[in-house]
């Protein structure tokens, strides 16, 4: 695996460039609810990165507060709702 | 299990519905294996069964993205041994160059699973893809959860 890896590293440019990185950082802007809309030119790239990080830990928590929501979900349940989830199931 | 879709990213519908139904099969075991109803409200069942959705979660994640991602690769390998020693998560150090202020490349390198090993234009890259699945998983949950609560 380690390889393959270090090959396709070589094959494309053995240097990262700064062109390369702002292009993948601007990227990612357009995944940031926050910042998606301003002008790249006006966000900079410590702050996409940041916004990044916070937008990780925020999706992170909503998982974490959904399973205990789903969790309580289930625990009210009856087998009414096993049926429900065999519907979703077939959509 | 197919992996038809490559590297196009997850934000195609087909990507989505297979993310629904993985997570829902998952999540339809976890159900079925409750006891009975006066366990299951009790707070240690409810905390180890939304700790079962939990990793249920993220596996499905990690098997529709496919073994071709970086993160999805470590996530399993990490839900796989994490039960035995949760708390001995090794943190190496990187040695890879950056262009950027080092603590923010080194706070996503510790957010984005696997990130640790990676070079920044990798970590960019699995980082965009990373979000991409989280948020579609989340969009699953929470439609589970309305879906749930409705009735």
């Amino acid at each position: 695996m380690s390889s393959r890896r270090s090959r396709s590293r070589q094959s494309g440019s053995s240097r990262i460039t700064d062109d390369q990185i702002n292009d993948l950082v601007s990227k990612l802007q357009q995944l940031l609810p926050e910042i998606r809309h301003s002008q790249s030119d006006k966000v900079s790239a410590a702050k996409i990165l940041q916004e990044t990080c916070n937008y990780i830990k925020n999706l992170h928590r909503e998982v974490d507060d959904l399973s205990e929501r789903l969790s309580e979900l289930l625990a009210s349940s009856d087998t009414a709702q096993a049926a429900i989830i065999r519907n979703l199931l077939m959509q | 299990m197919a992996y038809e879709s490559g590297i196009t990213p997850m934000n195609s519908s087909s990507s989505s519905l297979r993310l629904a139904r993985t997570f829902l099969r998952s999540f339809s075991r976890i159900k079925s294996r409750r006891p009975t109803t006066a366990a299951s409200r009790s707070a240690f069942e409810l905390r180890r069964r939304s700790r079962r959705i939990k990793i249920a979660a993220y596996s499905s994640m990690a098997r529709v993205a496919g073994p071709q991602r970086t993160w999805a690769r470590a996530l399993l390998f990490k839900l796989n041994t994490r039960a035995r020693h949760r708390t001995s998560m090794r943190r190496r150090c990187s040695t890879m160059p950056s262009a950027y202020p080092d603590d923010h490349v080194g706070k996503l390198r510790r957010l984005v699973p696997g990130g640790d090993g990676m070079d920044v234009c990798t970590l960019l890259e699995e980082t965009a893809d990373y979000i991409h699945c989280l948020s579609a998983q989340v969009k699953v949950m929470n439609a589970i959860a309305h879906h749930l609560s409705k009735n």
